[in-house]
């Protein structure tokens, strides 16, 4: 991963629905799939400005289709994560583990 | 059912281009699934997503932009190279800014001067007829002279001479010195105007003998009349004359443009030893104007006593006539500064000289 293109939370939460929603991920799927695994309300405007950045980044790739009937014809933007992106999730989840690894939050506030 | 006008509209003017229909698309699946369980909460839901989604959406779409976006990539290398070579950066600025204060000055400077027509109905078509004498300066000609060409201008419809000046004003509270011009009776039809109040001169008042008569500015007739219409065929004395006023000129009308707004024009009879300018109107359109030369060179050949001179002694200094086109702007300060539009002159001692009628 280059300078500039870490892996932010949000970002790291869509990419995570993107990669479990596999061939259904689109924009309202992927919103209702953080919705009900992450319990975190969001809006399709900021899943889809999010859904940007990782395709300008390069972790997720994405493909225009014709829309059924239900949507009035119309296109859904489908997603699929790519290398890139599942590198970019594994070093983040990877990072998480080292800065975890043995450590123990203290309860009780501030040393006195 | 349908989803809220409304905020689907919001969301379709907002969106990037590219994201419009992908975006709307999602919410009207949405909204439809919603709607088959609650309407309200669908509506309550769309209206929801659309409003919260509004700053993401612009952000998208300014993502999207990609001219702003490399556009702010420029601004932001300009301004780091500008803080680095603080001096070239300030010879720069002040580079365009002279260049563009002095483009901004020459086009106003040419709109006034060439462009923008007097204030009066005949605006376009007002020309100054001046006359060149190597021997003498200024822009004014003998009484006789003018007499003269008024009865040989036959390419204007209308010639009227003018002098300039200033008139003691009693008869009517204090005594007040006012700037006023002397006009003859054709001025007002060469400029185009007529009175607001009253009537303009007639070729009558000019006749040896008649009445004096007097033409008031609006501000002369509002200030010392209090803009009273009775004021029409009231007798005031005019530098100790006894003067009728006829009419008041429209509110605004000034002569020059941007002269002192408390002039009175006065018709009167010109000493002979008096010098007028000239001021006349073209007869066609303005279109036709830059052919006035030609037209100028066979009907002008001066006053015959103007001939004589230059033809029978030699030396003498030649007499040149030509017609000024004049703007707004160097009317004011004198006929002389006119802007010539048909520089060309004529001169009565020139060998091409037309035939002149005896």
């Amino acid at each position: 991963m280059g300078r500039g293109e870490y892996l932010g939370e949000f970002e790291q939460v869509v990419l995570l629905a993107v990669a479990r929603l596999e061939d259904e991920a689109y924009g309202m799927r992927v919103r209702e799939e953080i919705e009900r695994r992450a319990a975190r309300r969001t809006t399709i405007g900021a899943v889809y400005a999010t859904l940007e950045r990782l395709v300008s980044k390069g972790y997720v790739r994405e493909t225009d289709l014709p829309g059924g009937a239900e949507r009035s014809g119309l296109a859904r933007r489908f997603y699929e994560i790519t290398p890139a992106g599942k590198s970019a999730l594994e070093e983040a989840r990877d990072l998480q583990a080292r800065m975890w690894s043995g450590l123990k939050l203290r309860s009780g506030g501030r040393r006195s | 059912m349908t989803p809220p006008r409304i905020p689907r509209t919001l969301v379709r003017w907002l969106a990037a281009r590219e994201d419009r229909a992908v975006i709307v698309g999602d919410l009207d699946e949405e909204f439809a699934a919603r709607a088959r369980t609650s309407a309200t909460g669908a509506r309550g839901w769309y209206w929801t997503q659309a409003l919260a989604s509004i700053p993401s959406t612009l952000r998208l779409r300014w993502r999207r932009a990609a001219l702003l976006a490399g556009l702010g990539g420029d601004i932001r290398r300009s301004l780091r190279l500008l803080r680095r070579h603080p001096g070239f950066a300030a010879a720069a600025i002040v580079t365009m800014a002279l260049g563009a204060g002095i483009t901004t000055g020459v086009v106003s400077v040419v709109e006034a001067v060439l462009f923008r027509p007097l204030p009066y109905g005949n605006g376009n078509r007002v020309y100054a007829l001046q006359e060149s004498d190597p021997g003498r300066r200024g822009s004014s000609v003998s009484w006789s002279d003018f007499v003269d060409l008024s009865g040989r201008l036959h390419a204007f419809s209308a010639i009227a001479g003018y002098s300039g000046g200033s008139r003691t004003l009693t008869g009517v509270g204090a005594a007040e010195r006012l700037p006023a011009i002397e006009v003859t009776p054709a001025f007002f039809d060469v400029l185009g105007v007529a009175p607001a109040i009253g009537r303009s001169f007639a070729a009558s008042d000019a006749i040896s003998g008649a009445p004096a008569v007097v033409v008031l500015s609006d501000a002369a007739w509002t200030r010392r009349f209090g803009a009273d219409p009775a004021a029409i065929g009231r007798t005031i004395a005019v530098s100790g004359v006894p003067t009728t006023i006829v009419g008041v000129l429209p509110k605004g009308f000034l002569f020059p443009p941007r002269a002192d707004p408390s002039c009175g024009c006065r018709c009167g009879h010109h000493r002979r030893s008096r010098a007028v300018r000239i001021c006349t109107s073209w007869t066609s359109s303005s279109r036709a104007a830059p052919m006035y030369p030609l037209r100028l060179r066979r009907t002008i050949c001066g006053p015959p006593h103007v001939r004589g001179t230059t033809a029978a002694t030699p030396g003498t200094p030649r007499r040149r006539w030509w017609a000024c086109r004049c703007a707004t702007t160097w009317w004011r300060a004198s006929a002389r500064r006119c802007w010539c539009c048909s520089a060309r002159r004529y001169s009565c001692s020139s060998p091409r000289r037309p035939t002149c009628p005896a």
